[in-house]
């Protein structure tokens, strides 16, 4: 009987529209990953783990 | 605003980080050795110890717990604070707010190791812990939170790295859902009962559950990846494009699936396919973000043979691939439909949390515990011995389940050329699994340990080096030119805004009107990304984004917000007009208006027995859903139907059946068969696993607080009156009167007021519809 109401209910319009906002935003970051970001920017985000530091600092952790 | 440029010295909180590690390697030891124990319970009943501290229902929770937040939890922060401060070049914000996240993470686990066991317990799968603990968790956050967003303010990074966005997506994220599946009303100190019923409680809860893996299982272990892979291989991570890509589409679409936990139940058929669609539409970004994690090690393959932190990755990538492959898979409703509720559940879940989040802490912990004590890995033989240890008990135990599963699916649904039950009898799948059990056993030990050595030969690294805290030399930019204002008035903020405004008006427009602004959204479509082709050489808007961590969050929480939104508000909203809705369709109103049937709420002394049901853990066994197939309606009666649920908090569907379903159990046996099977299970069905229950034939219940949870179930929306509140205990003990006398006809003797009279009641009225209204 719930299966009747919801599938007459104008709510289910909601999923739809999550969908809708999904595709949009996909598309809109595809476009900016692959077509906005410069190969020199994606290069120096992605050595950003790779810089080194050096061990041997003050023990104040507690 | 200016730009500041500066050199000085960053002496990074390693001290924290050094804590939570030996807190990581602490409690994995426990919350594997609690699996050991149940998966010893269910190869060997007597296992169970005739205690009830020990029985399986309740150490079973208290396995999940300590596996998924006391062990993952320590090795989340002990990896969030050491990569946020080296990626953000800057040292934590507070070191009180650092120490009192870890001190009160250590109490909220020390407490639920002992409330568990105890029963003290919310009947929620993942969310069992009481609502003062609960209290705890929440403080514990906001403490991490805002040490976490402090330092992101102070960082001497300009960007932020994709490690720290999925940090910052799971901090948001769990905050939501958690308090949300939280909102409780207490009736002790020690109880209460969520504000959420029947299927509404359902679907909060899977939202939850779900999510809980997705937002504290995976992105803050993704992240982790990307710090912690490129540093092991010593290469960049293969592509920061497909890493952006990666992080939206998970954030967006993760926070959909959890439905799929409710395929085939009386969840609207609408839910239970969107959660199907988004399931497998995950697996694009899943299997992007593996093969971003597995390229990352290309020109480095050749130190999968020699460097044990490289090989922990690479398996654990692999199992992440694997496990969000085999998620996708088990969303599909046909698929669903033969594993759901067998043991293919559970050699998915450990694929994941022992191949993907065990692997990648031991790797991230055998790569971090040399570095924080200045010092080399005491013995890489011995880490090459877990290693191989761990991958073979991993896949000893998930093959194990399969074939378990899979056997017990098919065993199940499977019918005579007549349409009848070909095994009709539920215990012999069990019998059959028997040997696959003690499979699992052993490679559960398997995997103890290889972690058992792995804390060993760290325990042996940290004695033979000196605990020293990373420094970091800092010059240059210090601060972003660019205000937040700016940011939220600029084009491509106004664009998603416009976006969201067009698609909302689209659903209060007709026919003309939809196509008019579908029409739009084009147009904004390919205005934006025009603008954004015009703007690059400028600043690109993401750019700026990541500047702006405020901002960041913001777009993070409205990305996971529409997905719990739309899921959860319709079957909220619609819940209200339930009843006038049933009364239209199935006319259970009479003319003058007054109902014909009713769902009646719980008697006081079923009230009663269904909180023992819940502390007893009994979701972990039995489920409490027929499903509308043959095979299910001839072994346990008539499908289940939502309206039926509508005064269940919390619900108990289950979602694994060790034993049979018990929907339509009230009813189907007499008093003498609950009190014989509860006293020794095995007296009734040769061959059974459960504990027994005998204590519950020697305790008695507190009648004098009956009253007060019925006056909690009625301000949930439960209609008891206040003549059924007031009269509360001395009904309950007449009907446990009329239990007793009914066994004394055996010459069976309980108390009225005993727990077992209880749960007889409670077992007795499951699954007994709407009733006619006298």
């Amino acid at each position: 009987m719930f299966q009747e109401f919801y599938n007459n209910s104008n709510l289910l319009a909601w999923p739809l529209l999550g969908l809708g906002i999904f595709v949009t935003s996909f598309i809109l970051v595809l476009y900016y990953a692959f077509a906005v970001i410069s190969k020199n920017d994606s290069d120096k985000m992605a050595a950003l783990p790779l810089e080194q530091e050096s061990a041997g600092g003050l023990n104040n952790d507690r | 605003m200016q730009d500041t440029v500066s050199t000085r010295q960053v002496v990074y909180n390693d001290g924290v980080v050094r804590a939570f590690s030996i807190a990581t390697m602490i409690w994995s030891a426990v919350g594997m050795l609690v699996g050991v124990i149940v998966a010893t319970q269910l190869s060997f009943w007597q296992a169970n110890l005739g205690i009830e501290w020990t029985s399986f229902g309740r150490l079973r929770p208290l396995h999940t717990n300590a596996a998924i937040f006391a062990f993952v939890g320590n090795m989340m922060f002990a990896g969030v604070y050491h990569s946020t401060q080296r990626l953000l070049k800057t040292r934590l914000a507070s070191n009180a707010l650092s120490w009192a996240h870890f001190w009160l993470y250590q109490l909220i686990i020390v407490g639920a190791t002992v409330t568990l066991p105890l029963g003290l317990s919310q009947g929620k799968e993942y969310a069992e812990l009481i609502w003062p603990i609960d209290l705890l968790v929440v403080v514990t956050w906001v403490v991490f939170a805002v040490n976490f967003f402090w330092t992101l303010a102070r960082r001497n990074e300009k960007n932020l790295y994709v490690a720290i966005w999925f940090y910052i997506a799971t901090i948001i994220t769990i905050a939501v859902l958690y308090i949300v599946n939280n909102i409780q009303i207490p009736t002790s100190l020690m109880h209460s009962y969520s504000i959420f019923t029947g299927v509404q409680d359902a679907l909060v809860q899977w939202w939850y559950g779900h999510n809980a893996v997705a937002f504290f299982l995976t992105t803050p272990i993704l992240g982790i990846m990307y710090y912690y892979l490129p540093k092991a291989a010593n290469r960049p991570v293969y592509s920061y494009r497909l890493s952006v890509v990666h992080f939206w589409s998970l954030v967006f679409l993760y926070i959909w699936a959890g439905p799929h936990h409710l395929l085939y139940t009386a969840l609207p058929d609408w839910a239970q396919t969107i959660g199907m669609i988004f399931s497998i539409m995950l697996w694009a970004p899943s299997w992007g973000g593996m093969l971003n994690g597995l390229l990352t090690l290309r020109g480095a393959w050749h130190k999968f043979t020699t460097d044990p932190v490289i090989k922990f990755f690479i398996v654990a990538v692999t199992f992440y691939g694997m496990s969000t492959f085999e998620g996708p898979l088990l969303s599909i409703k046909s698929v669903s439909a033969l594993g759901h509720y067998t043991d293919w559940i559970i050699g998915h879940v450990h694929s994941g949390v022992l191949g993907w989040n065990g692997f990648m802490a031991a790797g991230m912990l055998y790569w971090m515990v040399p570095r924080l004590w200045s010092t080399k890995l005491h013995s890489v033989k011995l880490a090459e011995t877990h290693f191989w240890i761990g991958t073979f008990g991993i896949l000893l135990y998930v093959v194990s389940m399969w074939v378990s599963g899979i056997s017990q699916g098919l065993y199940l649904r499977a019918l005579d050329a007549d349409g009848f039950l070909l095994y009709p009898d539920f215990i012999e799948s069990l019998i059959a699994s028997k040997f696959l059990y003690q499979m699992r056993l052993i490679g559960g030990l398997a995997y103890l340990t290889g972690f058992l050595l792995m804390i060993g030969n760290l325990w042996a690294t940290i004695r033979q080096g000196k605990a020293v805290d990373g420094t970091v030399e800092v010059t240059g930019v210090t601060k972003n030119s660019s205000s937040f204002f700016s940011l939220m008035k600029g084009a491509p903020v106004v664009y998603s805004v416009l976006l969201i405004a067009l698609s909302c008006v689209m659903f209060f427009v007709g026919v003309i009107g939809t196509a008019i602004v579908v029409a739009a959204l084009v147009v904004v479509t390919v205005s934006a990304i025009l603008y954004a082709k015009q703007s690059k050489k400028d600043h690109a808007w993401h750019d700026l984004v990541e500047g702006h961590p405020m901002a960041f969050t913001v777009l993070v929480l409205v990305a996971i917000l529409i997905g719990g939104l739309v899921e959860i508000i319709p079957t909220v909203v619609t819940s209200q007009k339930i009843p006038d809705q049933m009364a239209e369709i199935t006319a259970l109103q009479n003319e003058d208006g007054v109902y014909r049937f009713m769902q009646e709420p719980y008697s006081p002394l079923e009230v009663e027995g269904r909180d023992i049901y819940v502390r007893e853990g009994c979701y972990t066994c039995h489920s409490q859903m027929v499903r509308p197939f043959r095979h299910e309606t001839l072994r346990y009666g008539e499908y289940s139907r939502v309206e039926e649920f509508i005064y269940d908090t919390p619900f108990q569907w289950g979602s694994k059946r060790t034993g049979p379903d018990l929907h339509r159990v009230g009813g189907r046996y007499p008093n003498q068969w609950h009190y014989l099977h509860m006293m020794d299970p095995r007296d009734i069905s040769s061959g059974s696993i459960m504990p027994d229950y005998a204590f519950m034939k020697d305790k008695s219940v507190d009648f004098s607080k009956t009253a007060k949870k019925m006056s909690v179930l009625r301000t949930i929306g439960v209609p008891y009156t206040d003549e059924q509140i007031e009269t509360a205990a001395a009904v309950a003990l007449s009907q446990g009167e009329l239990i007793a006398k009914d066994l004394s006809g055996a010459m069976i003797d309980i108390e009225p007021n005993s727990e077992m009279a209880a749960m007889i009641a409670y077992l007795q009225r499951l699954g007994r519809g709407p009733q006619e209204v006298e």
